[in-house]
C-alpha cells in the first residue's frame, strides 16, 4: 500500500533547481531573520520560494510583514509577496492558531505541503526550520539530502558548544558539511572565543564558515526587502554565500 | 482543487509504483475531508487510456486521545464550515479545533483515516 503524496511531491519540486534548509541546534540564533535575509538576496537574482516550516511557532510571516494567502487551482499557489518571492507558511492554514503537533503528524504535514503547492517557474526553495534535530529536519533529511543545509550559530556558548554534534548528524546524513554562519546576535563579536575549546574545534571541523555581524535595529527591517538588501554587511553576506555556492 | 493534484499523484503512483499492475483499490481517508465525487473524476480523466480498474474506499478517521488512551470518532459535523475548510487543505489542522470528548486534550493520535493509499488487487 503507497501513500500517493510521495509521487505528488516529485511532481511538484521537478522543477526546483535547489533546496536550501536553514536550521540550527539551538533557539534564539536569528535563524528565522537568516532565513528571511537569504530569501531577499536570493530573490534578487532568482525566483525563490520560501517555507516557513516551524509548524509550531511560525514567524516568517512576521519578518516578511504579510498577511497574504494562498489561491487555489490545481493545488496551493503560494502568493508572490515581492517580486520573484514567494511565501508558504502554515498559518495560511492554520490562520495564526496555536497548533500542537508532533510525530507523524509533523511528518504529514511536510508531506502534505509539499505534495499540494504548486511551485512552477520558483528555482530555489528557502526552508526555515525549529531549532534542534526535531523530526521536521529528520523529514527535510530524508526528502532533501541533497539540499544545502546552513547551520546558524550564535555567540552563546550555549550555541556553538551544541553544533558540532548537529552538524556531524547533518554530514552523516548528506554526506558533505553545511554552511556554517556564526551570527553574533547579542552585538559583541566573536573576538573573545579564541580560548574557547569548543569554539576552535568548531571553526576547524567546519570548512564554510562566513560570520554575519550584528544588524542593529533589525526590527526596523521587518518587510522593507529592498531596505535590507542595500545594507552593506548584508551584501557582503551575499558575496560569502557566492564564494562558497556559487549561488 | 487541490483534488485535482491528488488525482494526479495517484496515477502517477500507479504508473511508476506499480508498472503492469491494472486493478487497484484507492483508500481515502475521511480527515483529507476532499470532494470525492471530484477526486474520482478527475482519477478518471487520469487513467482514461491506461486500461486500469479502480475501486474506492473511504476510511473513517479514529483518533486515539494520547492522555487518556480514549479512542474516538471524527465526526466533522462538530465543526463549522471554516474549520472543515481549513482541515480539506492541511487535514492536520484538527489539533486546532478537534478535543478529545472524555479528556478534553488536543494531544491526539490519528490512528486510521489519514491520507490517500493506492494498494493493488
Amino acid at each position: 500500500m503507497m501513500d500517493v503524496r510521495f509521487e505528488g511531491m516529485k511532481d511538484k519540486l521537478k522543477n526546483v533547481k535547489k533546496v536550501i534548509v536553514v536550521c540550527s541546534s539551538k533557539g534564539g540564533v536569528g535563524k528565522s531573520t537568516l532565513s528571511y535575509i537569504i530569501s531577499c538576496i536570493l530573490s534578487e537574482d532568482m525566483v525563490v520560494g520560501v517555507c516557513d516550516f516551524d509548524f509550531t511557532g511560525p514567524s516568517l510571516h512576521i519578518l516578511f510583514r504579510t498577511d497574504m494567502s494562498f489561491t487555489e487551482s490545481d493545488g496551493i499557489n503560494p502568493p508572490e509577496i515581492y517580486k520573484n518571492l514567494f511565501f508558504l507558511s502554515v498559518t495560511f492554514f492554520s490562520k495564526d492558531k496555536p497548533l500542537a503537533i508532533r510525530g507523524s503528524s509533523i511528518s504529514d504535514v511536510i508531506l502534505e505541503l509539499l505534495a499540494i503547492t504548486n511551485w512552477d517557474g520558483v528555482e530555489t526553495i528557502v526552508i526555515d526550520t525549529p531549532p534542534t534535530i526535531t523530526d521536521t529536519i529528520l523529514e527535510i533529511l530524508k526528502y532533501f539530502h541533497d539540499a544545502e543545509f546552513f547551520v546558524v550559530s550564535s555567540n552563546s556558548i550555549l550555541s556553538y558548544s551544541t553544533v558540532l554534534k548537529f552538524i556531524s548528524i547533518i554530514v552523516e546524513r548528506t554526506g558533505r558539511l553545511p554552511i556554517l554562519v556564526m551570527n553574533d546576535i547579542s552585538g559583541v563579536g566573536f573576538g573573545n572565543k579564541s580560548n574557547s575549546t569548543f569554539y576552535q574545534e568548531l571553526l576547524n571541523y567546519s570548512k564554510r564558515t562566513i560570520f554575519f555581524p550584528y544588524l542593529n535595529n533589525i526590527e526596523e527591517y521587518y518587510g522593507k526587502i529592498e531596505d535590507i538588501r542595500k545594507i552593506e554587511s548584508v551584501r557582503k553576506f551575499k558575496r560569502e554565500l557566492n564564494f562558497y555556492e556559487k549561488i | 482543487m487541490h483534488e485535482f493534484s491528488l488525482a494526479r499523484a495517484t496515477k502517477d503512483t500507479i504508473v511508476n509504483k506499480y508498472n503492469g499492475l491494472h486493478k487497484f483499490i484507492i483508500y481515502i481517508g475521511q480527515i483529507q475531508q476532499i470532494d470525492i465525487e471530484l477526486f474520482k473524476e478527475a482519477l478518471f480523466e487520469e487513467i482514461r487510456e491506461l486500461n486500469i480498474d479502480v475501486v474506492f474506499e473511504e476510511i473513517p478517521a479514529k483518533m486515539k486521545c494520547n492522555v487518556c488512551q480514549y479512542v474516538f470518532i471524527y465526526d466533522k459535523n462538530s465543526l463549522n464550515s471554516e474549520e472543515q475548510e481549513d482541515i480539506h487543505f492541511l487535514p492536520e489542522t484538527i489539533y486546532i479545533y478537534l478535543r478529545c470528548p472524555n479528556c478534553k486534550s488536543n494531544d491526539f493520535t490519528i490512528v486510521e483515516g489519514r491520507g490517500i493509499f493506492v494498494k493493488p488487487l
